[in-house]
């Protein structure tokens, strides 16, 4: 099989796999010479988007080897992708470089894919290795960067092909040529990019590094040795995740706001589980309460297919926390609120859960408005004028027969039942707030009506300003 | 138990045997204790005087039109469980309730006594998930529930249970023409009334006819009782008292 794209000068081959290769084919060639030579193909339009996609996928697969990860792509040759991984600290729990590269390495060859992998102390000399190295896995020791680099051709080093080129002019193919020459001579004739791309890899300079998550102060993760399916399971795998992260939560007087849990699918795909809490909190028990509510919430979505090999837990948000006392007789109760809102947050979602805030406007619908759960409003100061216990979510059209066109309705028909006015208060006259502009105000005059039978409704009559004749009235609430 | 009235049928000791089991039946119904109405002649009405704590109360509109006196009364008696602890009411909405008379107003909650700060929306969209945010309400740290949807027999039974186990009161707005069985332990009617009028004849507070339909271990009763929006508290009324004479007002 080989993959062909339209490039300069017509439909040229970028890749093709080893049975393609082993029929003559390379890579650059003219489409159209393979298809002479080579009968039987089956060529493939390149696709740089869902390459790109499927790069992503495996970045956030591979962060179950560690969290720091970045994909990359090189620019001077479209079918050259990797990813970067910072493995600082997390080679021990695969049993040293060693066993992490091995296992890395079965896992890809388990999906099909080739790698070609390199571990050094600089990422320019890991990327130059991985891709030109003699052999597909190499693990240079620190400090031996340089001795390293050295056989490999300057095309290593992430730099343009018109560097490459007029390197190559001047003889110097190696890294090893140029790696002492004087850098102020090299920089001015091929621009310090180049110098610093070479220093880079050399360890002579410090290269940035954005990784594709977000880093996560306090993190857990397990890697396990026989893939889990259940929903009990992954919640006692996180329960264990969770009781790995409460000492240090603990330590520096912290509680979680925010926790991700990811889990590892066998085939590569991932499967993230975000928890959202009202108050900081670093209780295990409850953080694996609100999982399994989570869970339970996922049902359909949760596909646990061949089963899960890798769990991650990060706290994504925290706040201060410090150590409580541990209460003697009762629980606090606002800490039985916060944890009320996780539990219902947690299933329902946190955005359903909202409070009633005072809105300081006399305009009767946006007098009030929806404030999220955690805030505590205050409505001790509020002064409340006669207003009704229900209201319609939008004022509903009435036809009212009053006896002067300024007077209160003496009878009306709302929703196709007749009501026959027994008494009637108002008007309460609610203009716009003048200082949002309107082309033509509209003013309501509300009348607190009741039935013969002793239905209370809150009626209003709305008139532009100068015209007192076409004015129409609403029903806007019911009061008890 | 019955103490026989013939007291050579009944030995000092077995008086005594019989009084303590029945007081720890009495005592058992209500372990969490009760909140009053405010109105003694209601209260008499119910075991140990008052609405138990920790136990579901169903009020029901006498028709479709008498849902907002309903609610009135509901949150009438809801807040008067409020009164008496701290914490926080719990209210769950279904879309499908939005339907009839709209949203509840936080404005004009205020006016039954009820501090709008202290109640927290739960907007559910389905009953199956008001039904399970009530239940976790009642579970853990409510202080008290509103549910505004009728239920079936085992739901109402869980509610029950719910409640029993944490002392949290659940007031559930029934439908009129909703006649299955629960598990309350009182179920209301409550019908609209022309409303009281002060001495300037305005109108002064909402009155409803209350219908007590079931008690457990309670009698039944109706009585016309009307809120009281300055005192935040219920009152008996009487359907001629107070009212002006139309007579005298059109002289």
């Amino acid at each position: 099989m080989v993959v062909a794209a339209s490039v300069s000068g017509g439909w040229r081959v970028l890749a093709a796999d080893a049975r393609a290769k082993a029929l003559g084919v390379v890579p650059g060639e003219l489409l159209a010479d393979v298809r002479a030579r080579v009968g039987a193909l089956d060529i493939r339009e390149a696709d740089p988007g869902a390459d790109r996609e499927a790069l992503t996928k495996l970045a956030h697969w591979a962060a179950c080897f560690s969290p720091t990860i970045a994909p990359w792509k090189q620019e001077t040759d479209a079918t050259e992708y990797g990813l970067t991984l910072d493995i600082e600290g997390c080679a021990h729990l695969f049993g040293g470089e060693d066993g992490m590269v091995r296992r890395l390495r079965e896992r890809l060859q388990h999906f099909g894919l080739t790698a070609r992998i390199a571990i050094a102390g600089t990422i320019g000399a890991a990327h130059a290795l991985a891709r030109f190295g003699a052999q597909k896995i190499a693990i240079v020791p620190s400090g031996e960067e340089e001795r390293a680099l050295a056989p490999l051709p300057v095309s290593a080093l992430r730099i343009a092909n018109i560097q490459i080129a007029s390197l190559h002019r001047l003889g110097l193919k190696r890294i090893g040529d140029v790696a002492h020459l004087p850098r102020a001579p090299l920089a001015q004739r091929f621009g310090a990019g180049f110098v610093e791309r070479l220093d880079q890899a050399l360890g002579r300079m410090a290269e940035p590094f954005s990784p594709l998550l977000p880093p996560a102060a306090y993190r857990a993760h397990a890697v396990l040795a026989e893939p889990i399916c259940s929903q009990d399971h992954i919640l006692v795998l996180a329960r264990r995740l969770a009781d790995e992260l409460t000492p240090a939560l603990l330590r520096d007087g912290k509680g979680a706001r925010a926790l991700r849990l990811t889990l590892y699918r066998v085939d590569g795909a991932t499967k993230e589980i975000s928890l959202q809490m009202a108050a900081a909190n670093r209780d295990a028990a409850h953080i694996v309460n609100l999982f399994s509510l989570r869970l339970d919430a996922l049902a359909e979505e949760y596909d646990a297919g061949f089963g899960f090999e890798a769990a991650r837990l990060d706290v994504m948000a925290w706040d201060a926390l410090p150590p409580a006392q541990e209460a003697l007789v009762a629980e606090r109760q606002s800490d039985n609120f916060s944890l009320l809102v996780d539990r219902l947050g947690s299933r329902l979602g946190l955005q359903n859960l909202v409070r009633l805030k005072p809105e300081d406007t006399h305009i009767p619908e946006r007098a009030v408005v929806f404030a999220p759960a955690r805030d505590a409003p205050d409505w001790s100061d509020v002064e409340c004028p006669s207003r009704p216990l229900l209201m319609l979510p939008a004022a509903e059209p009435a036809e009212v027969t009053a006896l002067l066109p300024e007077g209160p309705p003496r009878q009306f028909r709302w929703r196709g039942v007749h009501y026959a006015v027994a008494h009637a208060e108002g008007p309460e006259r609610l203009r716009p707030e003048w200082w949002r502009r309107q082309a033509r105000p509209r003013t309501r005059d509300y009348y607190t009506v009741e039935d013969e039978a002793g239905h209370r409704f809150w009626l209003y009559r709305e008139m532009l300003a100068g015209d007192d004749v076409h004015s129409r009235w609403y029903v806007h609430g019911v009061f008890a | 138990m019955v103490i026989s009235p013939n007291p050579a049928v009944n030995s000092r000791q077995t008086v005594i045997d019989t009084l303590r089991r029945q007081l720890r039946r009495v005592a058992d119904r209500n372990p969490f204790g009760v909140i009053g109405t405010g109105i003694g002649t209601i209260d008499a009405c119910l075991p140990g005087g008052g609405l138990a704590l920790g136990a579901l109360h169903e009020i029901a509109p006498a028709d479709f039109r008498a849902i907002p006196s309903a609610s009135g009364f509901l949150l009438a008696l809801a807040s008067r469980a409020l009164c008496a602890r701290c914490g926080i009411l719990v209210w769950p909405l279904t879309p499908d309730r939005r339907g009839a008379f709209g949203e509840p107003y936080a404005r004009g909650l205020k006016s039954f006594g009820l501090d709008p700060g202290r109640i927290l929306i739960v907007r559910c969209a389905q009953a199956r998930d008001a039904a399970w945010a009530m239940e976790e309400a009642l579970r853990i740290g409510a202080t008290a529930v509103i549910g505004a949807r009728a239920t079936d027999l085992t739901a109402s039974r869980r509610f029950q249970l719910a409640a029993q186990h944490s002392g949290t009161p659940i007031f559930l707005l029934r439908s009129h023409d909703d006649f299955r069985p629960s598990a309350a332990v009182t179920r209301w009617r409550v019908a609209s009334l022309p409303s009281t009028r002060d001495r300037f004849g305005l109108l002064a507070g909402p009155r409803w006819h209350v219908a007590l339909d079931y008690a457990r271990g309670g009698r039944l009763g109706e009585w016309v009782v009307e809120w009281n929006h300055a005192a935040l508290c219920l009152r008996l009324s009487s359907l001629l008292a107070d009212r002006a004479d139309p007579a005298r007002r059109t002289a």
